[in-house]
């Protein structure tokens, strides 16, 4: 912008100039010098600003969805990890499935923050918003699994009557010294 | 120096929380229910029934009791209970107060107190080798048999009598019976030397001792009583050879049989001269064939030979002719010889009929009287008539009466008096092998008054007593009565179900083989059953009984369908023998039906699933880990195929120190292959170093055990959890040296380790250890 008013102010205070040869470049006398474009310079203001803006527009969006993806890497590894933390109940299992329950959690709290940076008229933040939930909602289902795995989960009428036998398992085991 | 200080405050501050309580509360002490006291199978039995005092018979039992019963009502005045490895050889009588019991093998010789059965005096004997033992009491001999005589007090006679001779450990033992002190001891030259029997007559001061070196040498050694001089020995050598039992005739003269048993040999051995006379046994008894028996009992001048086809009583005269007096064709036991007056001696003969047993009591000298005769009938069956034991008493028309105490093949015990079962006692409850429960009958309605209480006349006479009891009339009987009437119709005891299942049927089963019903609200016996199908027979010599398992349980059809369980046992005890399956009716007490395996049983596992009429699967493990499926119904495959994969089941062997998982394979092969058995595949083993660790519990959870809340805490404070696996297995070993009794080893050599283990997969879940700790072990999972 500062460019073009200093080509076309110089010499003089002030000068109108009605015709406006700049779109035609071969109207010109002197042609335009190996290299040079003069479309940059043909923009106006405006369109400047607007290319500006999408820009910027487009590189939130690409930001917002790095972000809405970015769950799913965490899903892996929690799932990596839940793997070797096998299926008995101890410190360290216990531990692992948690964090797997809290971490989705603080996330879904803190959708509107997380996307808040990429806030922006131009830019739909529905759809990366809906795949960070999916993705979170996601990862507490594998902590939810995960707890059903460890037998940690009221899944049995019994676990709420005490009066009602446990189920029963699909396994059958009994054995002994040899009868004598 | 600042952490020890802390830690000393640390453990005094847990100290003083921690208050150990293995105390009942203050009301709990001695209370129960019900209790009741056995004695098992009588082996012994020695009569004291002197004019004054109380009548008793003392006796000793296969379960190593020793008691003192009263024999007007059979109850128990004491009762000592020995160890498990201290059999008694030998009961009876001294000076007539004490009694003298000779237990483990020979070698303790104690003493007790009739009227309450404190142990007066305990001797232990000593000897170079194990031998068989023997009791015996002159003095016994002397005012038992002789019951009215005077002139037996002399003082001569008494110091005399007061020494017991034991023969114990290879040699015999003079031991006075008045402290227990060892007077004297006589070590026999022959090490292998086996007395069969011990004789001292009344007016000598000699003992002969008669016995068997090796199997072919007879010896005979005469021994001074009053100091144990070896006065004179005399051997002779028999070609044939000798075994079994001995029967003493006369004073010197034996009876025992050859080695091929075919042959009676009479060895008199008077005057230090042996002599043996044979006689086959063939030219007695026509048609005999095979192997004979000499009964073993102390009678004189007649021996019972018993062979497959009948028990033949033979008499010998005095210059030693063998006749045959009697030949009994039925199952007969006699009992040992009682001298009843001067010189007159008489012994028991029972001979079975179909529902009842007849009592003979005959002289030893003639056959062909009776002293006695009676007919006595059962009113349950009882088997047969294993042993029994006779005693006299004199009438009031001093004329001789005889009672007579029989041992039946159930372990019951009758006295048998005037020809009517005097009092009966179920003492094959003394030795229960296994125990199940079932429910009892859902109380229908519309039951009439008349109904439950028998009948009109019963019912009246129950008001009336009860009315009695009212108006302050009634008499100590009459209120025993009113509470024996309370007892039976109070809450407790019913014969009907109860909402919370807490009256039920204790379904038991014994050594003998009887099966018992015992109602858990007063312990009374609802129903017995000698199970015909673990007698002897000729398909099952020698059948034992193993547990008893809940066959049929019927919820759906409850009202109409009684519950029946399922009997296992084995025709030998042996465990490669095959199986025996009873089902019996838990509530009328009826054998269903019952037949033979062709497998033997190492394991019995009732599974989980039940067929369309309610009868539990079972699965039987063989002793070659094949899996046999009962009931034999292509139903009950058919369940069964549908949870093939997941049933296992896991073996402890002990002496090895290894528990295996297996599970189920195909159909199995070989020549028992049929769509009811499978193979087996081994799982997984858990193997414990033998040098440092023995199994000695292995505990899981009950399959039938119920538990509602999160936990429960049983009579004994064990607590039980609603959520534990049904398939962990509690294991529990000590170190080998710390594996027999307590005391047995330091605590620095014993220690114990806990596994719990999962029995599928077969792994340990949780391991440990408790230095310095020491079995046995019991556990509530």
């Amino acid at each position: 912008m500062d460019k073009g008013k200093a080509v076309m102010g110089s010499g003089r205070r002030w000068a109108v100039d009605f015709t406006d040869n700049s779109t035609l470049p071969s109207s010109r006398d002197i042609p335009d010098p190996p290299g040079f474009s003069r479309a940059s310079q043909e923009q106006d203001d405006s369109a400047v600003a607007k290319q500006k803006k999408d820009a910027e527009a487009n590189w939130k969006a690409q930001k917002a969805w790095e972000v809405a993806q970015a769950p799913f890497k965490n899903l892996l590894m929690m799932g990596f990890m839940m793997w070797m933390a096998g299926n008995t109940v101890h410190l360290f299992s216990i531990g692992i499935t948690f964090s797997a329950l809290w971490q989705p959690i603080g996330a879904l709290q803190g959708v509107g923050k997380v996307f808040e940076p990429y806030k922006d008229s131009k830019v739909d933040l529905l759809v990366p918003k809906l795949v960070f939930i999916a993705l979170n909602l996601g990862g507490l289902a594998l902590g939810i699994w995960k707890l059903n795995t460890l037998g940690l989960l009221p899944t049995h009428a019994s676990d709420w009557v005490s009066s009602l036998p446990p189920a029963k398992e699909v396994e059958y085991s009994r054995g002994g010294f040899p009868l004598l | 120096m600042a952490m020890a200080i802390r830690s000393l405050l640390i453990f005094l501050c847990i100290q003083s929380i921690a208050v150990p309580t293995f105390s009942l509360y203050e009301d709990q002490a001695g209370l129960m229910d019900w209790h009741q006291k056995y004695i098992g199978k009588v082996k012994h039995a020695v009569f004291q029934t002197q004019k004054t005092g109380r009548k008793r018979v003392l006796v000793s039992t296969e379960e190593n009791v020793i008691a003192s019963l009263d024999l007007r009502h059979g109850e128990i005045f004491w009762r000592h209970v020995l160890g498990t490895d201290d059999a008694i050889d030998g009961i009876d009588i001294a000076m007539g107060k004490y009694l003298i019991t000779l237990s483990s093998e020979g070698s303790i010789l104690r003493a007790w107190n009739l009227p309450d059965g404190q142990m007066w005096w305990e001797s232990f004997l000593q000897g170079p080798s194990y031998s068989k033992s023997f009791l015996f009491v002159p003095l016994q001999f002397i005012t038992q048999y002789l019951p009215k005589s005077p002139s037996i007090a002399t003082s001569s006679k008494v110091d005399k009598d007061n020494t017991i001779l034991v023969f114990g450990k290879g040699s015999l033992h003079a031991v006075s019976s008045i402290h227990g002190d060892i007077v004297w001891k006589v070590d026999f030259p022959d090490e292998s030397f086996e007395v069969q029997e011990v004789i001292q007559h009344h007016d000598s001061n000699i003992i002969y001792v008669v016995g068997f070196v090796g199997s072919s040498q007879f010896d005979v050694y005469q021994i001074n009583a009053k100091n144990g001089e070896l006065l004179k020995h005399d051997s002779a050598a028999f070609d044939g050879g000798f075994s079994g039992e001995v029967s003493l005739v006369s004073k010197a003269k034996l009876v025992v049989l050859d080695a091929a048993r075919s042959t009676l040999l009479t060895i008199s051995f008077q005057k230090g001269e042996i002599s043996f006379q044979k006689t086959y046994i063939s030219d007695l008894v026509k048609g005999f064939s095979g192997m004979a028996m000499i009964l073993p009992s102390k009678l004189t001048g007649l021996f019972a030979v018993k062979t497959i086809t009948a028990t033949t009583f033979i008499s010998m005269s005095s210059v030693g002719q063998l006749e045959v007096v009697d030949k009994i064709n039925h199952a007969t036991v006699i009992s040992d010889a009682l001298s009843f007056s001067e010189d007159r001696q008489a012994f028991a003969l029972v001979q079975h009929g179909d529902s009842d047993i007849h009592l003979n009591v005959k002289q030893n000298h003639d056959w062909s009287s009776d002293l006695l005769k009676e007919r006595i009938k059962l009113n349950q069956q009882r088997g047969f008539v294993h042993r029994v034991f006779m005693n006299n008493y004199v009438r009031t028309d001093k004329s001789h009466g005889f009672r007579a105490l029989i041992v039946m093949e159930d372990h019951s015990l009758l006295l048998l008096q005037q020809g009517e079962i005097v009092w009966s006692r179920e003492d094959g409850l003394a030795s229960i092998i296994g125990v199940t429960t079932s429910e009892l009958p859902v109380e229908k309605e519309g039951v009439s008054v008349a109904k439950v209480e028998q009948n009109l006349f019963e019912w009246l006479k129950e008001h009336m007593l009860k009315v009695k009891g009212a108006l302050m009339l009634a008499s100590a009987e009459d209120l025993a009565a009113i509470q024996g009437m309370g007892l039976r119709s109070s809450e407790k005891s019913k014969m009907t179900r109860d909402h919370n299942g807490f009256r039920k049927l204790l379904i038991v089963l014994t050594k003998s083989g009887k099966l018992f019903a015992l109602h858990t609200g007063d312990g009374r016996i609802v129903w017995s059953l000698l199970l015909n199908s673990l007698r002897q027979s000729e398909a099952c010599e020698n059948p034992t009984g193993i547990n008893v398992y809940q066959w049929q349980v019927p919820h759906h059809h409850a009202m109409d369908e009684n519950p029946s369980v399922l009997v296992v046992g084995r025709c030998k005890p042996s465990s490669d023998a095959l199986g025996i399956f009873s089902f019996v009716d838990t509530y009328t007490g009826k054998e269903l039906k019952s037949f033979g395996l062709d497998h033997s049983i190492a394991q019995v596992i009732q599974l989980p699933f039940t067929d369309s009429t309610e009868q539990h699967l079972h699965l039987l493990i063989d002793t070659s880990g094949q899996a046999h499926l009962y009931p034999r119904t292509p139903e009950a495959v058919a369940i069964f195929q549908l949870e093939f994969s997941n049933i296992y089941w896991y073996s402890v062997e002990a002496d090895n120190g290894v528990i295996k998982g297996h599970g189920l394979k195909s159909n199995c092969d070989g020549e028992v292959a049929n769509n009811y058995c499978f193979g087996a595949r081994e799982v997984w083993s858990i193997v414990f170093p033998l040098e440092t660790e023995k199994i000695i519990t292995t505990i899981t959870r009950k399959s039938n055990e119920v538990v509602h809340t999160q936990a429960k805490v049983v009579a004994d404070q064990d607590v039980m959890y609603k959520y534990i696996s049904k398939n962990l297995l509690f294991v529990a070993t000590v170190s080998p040296k710390a594996s027999g009794d307590i005391g047995s080893a330091t605590p620095e050599e014993s220690h114990l380790v806990v596994y719990v283990v999962d029995t599928v997969t077969g792994r340990i879940l949780h391991r440990m250890n408790h230095h310095g700790s020491q079995g046995p072990v019991h556990a509530v999972f």
